[in-house]
């Protein structure tokens, strides 16, 4: 199992750092809740709650070894997509989509397992030697190993999930060698499939990319084929965009031009512009957010917790869990570089990937740099199952952290 | 270790454009947000005070404040337009298209009718459309509908005064509103502030008039009676107390009704007595006299030669109505010979004639509290022709407002002291304290008393056997000067053909002046002859008065004006006049009473007593204790105990809920027959109650 001398290696800042997060995250909800109405201590008591059950079962996952991890990987990833498939028809949801199985007295978030099944697949399949990532051809499998969850997650639908799910893949391709130039031209369909909505700038885009591909010293199959998926994706996105359900088009439009929606779509974002921008430098002082108080928040103790946060402690709170998450992160991808496991270490890079791209899009969203996706704020919004799963791959990094020094 | 230092760059890139977002928002715009929160946030509730009452100076109201209802909407809340539209058409008597379009508009809030009758708020509230609401409100009403409407003026339909003493004095009478402020979540749920600071709403302050409504009514019923049998295109008649220039009345005519100014042609809401200027003509010769007098250049003595009628003024004539061969100065100025007074100009000279003219306040404002005062026309003597020496003596190429003649005839009657007229005789508190009060103000001595009383005797004999004869009354002597002024029309070239200004300014009783009286004429068919057309309104207004109840208006002023006014005036204290001859014991005891309490710096209280006894009959502006009382710990206090509002008027109920903060809606007017919720239930401060009205 795990002696003294690994004990040392137990990176006691990374779980410091979480549990100051969690701890702020369960001041912020009692907040959030308090004022709404009676049932404000329950929430907070539940999040108490479901943090200690976090750390004991974030203890527990630190003595699984990581090479049990790696053999099951495949079986973790095929039960994920099992879920996730089982999900679209016995799932439920807020307002008619199918993301949670009903289990009584929790609810179980099937993508939230599916990330990390996908992150120990691709680090399982990145790890291995044989494995080449010198060509954009060398995708395909990481790719399709990302797109299957990732569709299946888009069918119940839940948007913001998956584009974690995509967004999960390139710091992993990074750390598993594959050249930034590369990362650069995997951009480029999506780029495309952005400016697709204007013909002028897709035909000049197309054009430089031609070029670009021209001068490059690819494969000729492969600039052929960076080409045919940029200008397919680029063809494809309006019949996409049609495809999209409503309130999805709309928080894209409402983040474009939130004053035109500020009734509807818009209104989310404005009241949260509002919350955070009153809060000033150093806000308006623990449950005195007005904001908040008077509910113009929309869902301030899950989706907005950081508007609450921003209106009671101003810039000085944000900043100061802004820096523990990028510490958090920064914790990670050190001791991503110091264990000699590769498959521990992409696994680690996964998480981490996956805690900073929700952290950040989260955020976002508050602040008006990204549409609005549903996304919670991982260690810090309310939410039982999602907290429990966040420790659990904190457990798991720490695990790996222990055993920096196995192959 | 470099895939690790390009990961944290790029992860610190991002959380860079994060955090510089972040200072974006607080920083750089966070006061502007925190100021939308604000906003949207707080909500202020105006409690609207109740408009002061205009009084005339016998403290009869002459407006009065009703509650009613207005209809409005929030057209985003209504589902149908159209079968809303309709149904309230139905019931309000509107254009059911209007309303469509009104509630069609892709805004917040709209009126659609204001200040609905009883019955039409009951029949909107009956339809209970959703977006549609009846709002509270008070509505400005004159019981005495035309009477002195130049002078009351009206406000608009938001209660803001903008005509007459309306707007002059709109600052006194319209008050203070309270603000309550609410919490507003985000369901427009309100709670009240608990920083939040509520006052009273401060009631506008009572304006007393020097107007008298009994001889307001008996000017404007005989300058209606005389212009209808002249068929004259409109005047007007001043009564102007000469001792302290205080207008005791001032008619015109076309006139309106303050409750729907809006229905009359602008021309009828014009106050001509201080808008309009025009040609004195012969009136204006009282002032001739006065400075020929005055600077020596006559005597009662001197006699003029009037010529056949007709006489050369350099290249310019100058005619009489009638041929007069020789008069003397006493006999020009009572057959109001133009030759005469044209030779009696000259002997003053240019410069004192202007000097005269201007002092008895020709030419300037006379500062009356009343708006779209204008000067007149009084050039200055470098600008006068050869000829404007004689012309201006008669009274022409000078225009004068009908205030400012008055006032020189004040002038004249109480012994050469030019008066500042006043409109506004005090303003009085809600609970009936005298916060202004306007003084007698002599502006200036324009000629020595022994001059004036030459010229009020010469000027008795008008009415005897002069060009006055119809303005004498029987019961004592009266003096006053007639007029007849041709008029300058526009696109005419000298004088219109048959259009006249007629006038009459005189005073009575001749030897002892109670009031002045002038009556202009404008436009009156025939010759116009001012003795003809305006001296018999004089008569009938001085008989009036006279042999009415009233008639302490002319004859009981002096006796009891007391000693510092007089002395204020400068004016030697007379003995008791003729009022004391014609009234019986009983009589001279009730006009010293009323004089007291209507003069007396302490009789003002008596005064106000019984405008707060008045007031406390009828509609009681009592304060609830509670409301004074009311301080900001009090509104954080969570419940209070409902009120029993049943038997109380509407004004009264409104008074009550507003001093404990609720809001309070209504059904019908008078006194509140029920009440919901029951009294001694809990309520909070910001609760919605309701009482129903008979």
């Amino acid at each position: 199992m795990i002696d003294r001398r690994q004990l040392r290696d137990f990176d006691v800042g990374l779980f410091v750092t979480m549990l100051i997060i969690v701890i702020i995250g369960v001041v912020m909800i009692h907040s959030a809740t308090h004022a709404a109405d009676g049932g404000a201590s329950s929430l907070v008591k539940r999040q108490f709650l479901w943090a200690g059950l976090g750390i004991i079962v974030l203890t527990v996952v630190m003595f699984i070894s990581q090479d049990t991890i790696d053999a099951l990987a495949p079986f973790f990833y095929a039960v994920a997509l099992l879920l996730l498939i089982a999900v679209l028809f016995v799932g439920v949801g807020k307002t008619g989509e199918r993301r949670w199985f009903d289990l009584g007295p929790m609810r179980l978030q099937p993508s939230e397992l599916a990330k990390y099944a996908t992150i120990f697949i691709l680090a399982k399949y990145l790890a291995r030697k044989k494995t080449r990532l010198d060509r954009p051809i060398h995708l395909a499998i990481p790719l399709a190993i990302v797109l299957v969850p990732t569709l299946l997650v888009l069918r119940e639908p839940d948007l913001g999930t998956s584009i974690i799910f995509l967004l999960m893949l390139p710091p992993m391709l990074y750390w598993a060698g594959m050249r930034p130039v590369l990362l650069l031209i995997m951009l480029a369909p999506v780029v495309s499939m952005i400016i697709a909505f204007n013909w002028v700038a897709w035909l000049v885009f197309v054009a430089v990319l031609a070029w670009l591909l021209y001068v490059s010293r690819l494969f000729v199959a492969d600039k052929l084929l960076v080409f045919v998926t940029t200008v397919v994706m680029g063809r494809l996105s309006p019949f996409l965009w049609n495809h999209l359900k409503d309130y999805q088009r709309h928080r894209v439009l409402a983040f474009l031009n939130p004053e035109k929606y500020r009734f509807s779509t818009g209104y989310q974002l404005i009241q949260s512009k509002i919350a955070i921008g009153s809060g000033s430098v150093f806000g308006k002082g623990f449950l005195q957010g007005t904001q908040k108080n008077f509910a113009f928040l929309p869902e301030q103790h899950t989706d907005f917790i950081f508007s609450v946060l921003a209106e009671e402690f101003g810039f000085a709170g944000c900043a100061i869990v802004i820096g523990l998450y990028l510490y958090l992160v920064i914790r990670m991808l050190r001791l991503a570089s110091q264990v000699r496991n590769r498959f521990a270490a992409l696994t680690i890079v996964g998480i981490a990937g996956a805690l900073f791209v929700q952290s950040a899009i989260n955020i976002g969203v508050t602040l008006g740099l990204s549409p609005v996706t549903g996304m919670t704020l991982p260690l810090l919004s309310y939410g039982g199952s999602s907290l429990l799963v966040t420790m659990t791959s904190i457990g798991i990094v720490l695990g790996m952290g222990l055993r920096r020094m196995e192959y | 270790m470099r895939r690790l230092g390009v990961a944290l760059v790029f992860a610190l890139a991002v959380w860079a454009v994060i955090v510089v977002r972040l200072v974006f928002i607080q920083v750089v715009h966070g006061p502007r947000l925190a100021g939308y929160a604000e906003r949207q946030q707080v909500v202020t509730v105006e409690l609207a005070p109740d408009r002061g009452v205009i009084f005339d100076r016998n403290l009869i109201p002459l407006t009065d404040n009703l509650d009613v209802h207005s209809v409005c909407a929030h057209p985003r809340e209504v589902d149908s337009p159209r079968a809303a539209a309709r149904s309230l058409a139905r019931v309000l008597g509107g254009d059911s298209r209007s309303y469509r379009e009104l509630l069609s508009k892709n805004t917040g809030f709209v009126w659609l009718e204001r200040q609905v009758s009883p019955a039409r708020a009951h029949a909107v509230a009956a339809l209970g459309i959703k977006g549609v609401e009846l709002l509270p409100e008070t509505k400005r009403v004159y019981p005495h509908g035309e009477r002195a409407c130049h002078v009351i003026g009206y406000t608009d339909i938001d209660g803001r005064g903008i005509s007459g003493v309306e707007q002059q004095m709109d600052e006194w009478l319209r008050g203070t509103p309270a603000t309550v402020e609410y919490h507003l979540d985000c369901v427009q749920q309100r709670s009240p502030a608990p920083s939040g600071s509520r006052i009273a709403p401060e009631d506008g302050e009572s304006v007393v008039l020097t107007i008298d409504a009994v001889l307001q009514e008996i000017c404007e019923v005989e300058l209606e009676r005389a212009i209808r049998e002249q068929e004259a295109k409109g005047g007007t008649v001043i009564v102007q107390d000469p001792w302290t220039g205080e207008i005791l009345a001032m008619a015109n005519w076309p006139g309106f009704d303050c409750n729907r100014f809006s229905r009359y042609a602008d021309e009828c809401w014009r106050n001509r007595a201080v808008t309009d200027q025009f040609e004195p003509g012969s009136t204006f010769k009282v002032v001739t006299a006065c400075a020929a007098i005055e600077t020596g250049a006559a005597d009662e003595k001197s006699v003029y030669y009037t010529s056949q009628g007709k006489r050369k003024f350099g290249s310019f004539t100058i005619r009489d109505v009638k041929p007069h061969g020789w008069l003397t100065f006493r006999k020009a100025l009572t057959k109001s010979s133009n030759i005469g007074f044209a030779q009696i100009g000259g002997a003053v000279g240019k410069i004192p004639l202007y000097s005269y003219a201007r002092d008895f306040g020709f030419g300037c404002l006379t500062a009356i509290n009343l708006p779209g005062e204008v000067r007149g026309t009084l050039r200055p003597p470098a600008d006068w022709s050869r000829r404007s020496v004689h012309t201006i003596a008669i009274g022409q190429e000078i225009a004068v407002t009908a205030l400012q003649l008055a006032g020189a005839y004040s002038a004249v009657a109480n012994g050469g002291y030019l008066m500042e007229p006043h409109i506004v005789k005090a303003v009085l508190s809600d609970d009936g304290r005298v916060l202004e009060e306007s003084q007698p103000c002599v502006v200036r001595e324009v000629v020595r008393p022994e001059v004036a009383a030459v010229v009020r005797d010469m000027m008795k004999d008008i009415p005897v056997d002069g060009t006055g004869r119809k303005a004498a009354v029987a019961e004592f002597a009266v003096a006053g000067k007639t007029g007849t002024a041709q008029k300058v029309v526009p696109g005419i070239r000298g004088y219109a053909p048959g259009k006249h200004v007629s006038s009459f300014a005189g005073f009575a009783p001749a030897d002892d002046p109670g009031v002045v009286i002038l009556v202009v004429v404008d436009e009156p068919k025939g010759r116009g002859l001012g003795g003809e057309v305006a001296a018999p309104v004089f008569r009938r207004i001085v008989e009036r008065v006279v042999r009415s109840s009233g008639h302490e208006l002319i004859l009981g002023r002096r006796n009891a004006r007391p000693a510092e006014e007089l002395t204020t005036c400068s004016l030697e204290p007379e003995g008791l006049g003729l009022a004391g001859r014609l009234m019986d014991e009983a009589d001279a005891q009730q006009v010293a009473g009323y004089e007291a309490a209507d003069y007396d710096a302490a009789g003002y209280a008596l005064a106000a007593g019984a405008l707060g006894a008045r007031r406390s009959g009828s509609d009681c502006l009592i304060v609830p204790a509670s409301f004074a009382g009311t301080d900001a710990d009090e509104i954080g206090e969570a419940t209070i105990d409902m009120p029993d509002l049943v038997g109380m008027s509407l004004r009264r109920a409104r008074r009550t809920a507003a001093g404990l903060g609720l809001v309070l809606s209504f059904d019908g007017t008078g006194l509140v027959r029920s009440q919901s919720p029951r009294c001694g239930s809990a309520v909070m401060a910001g609760d919605r109650i309701r009482v129903e009205c008979r």
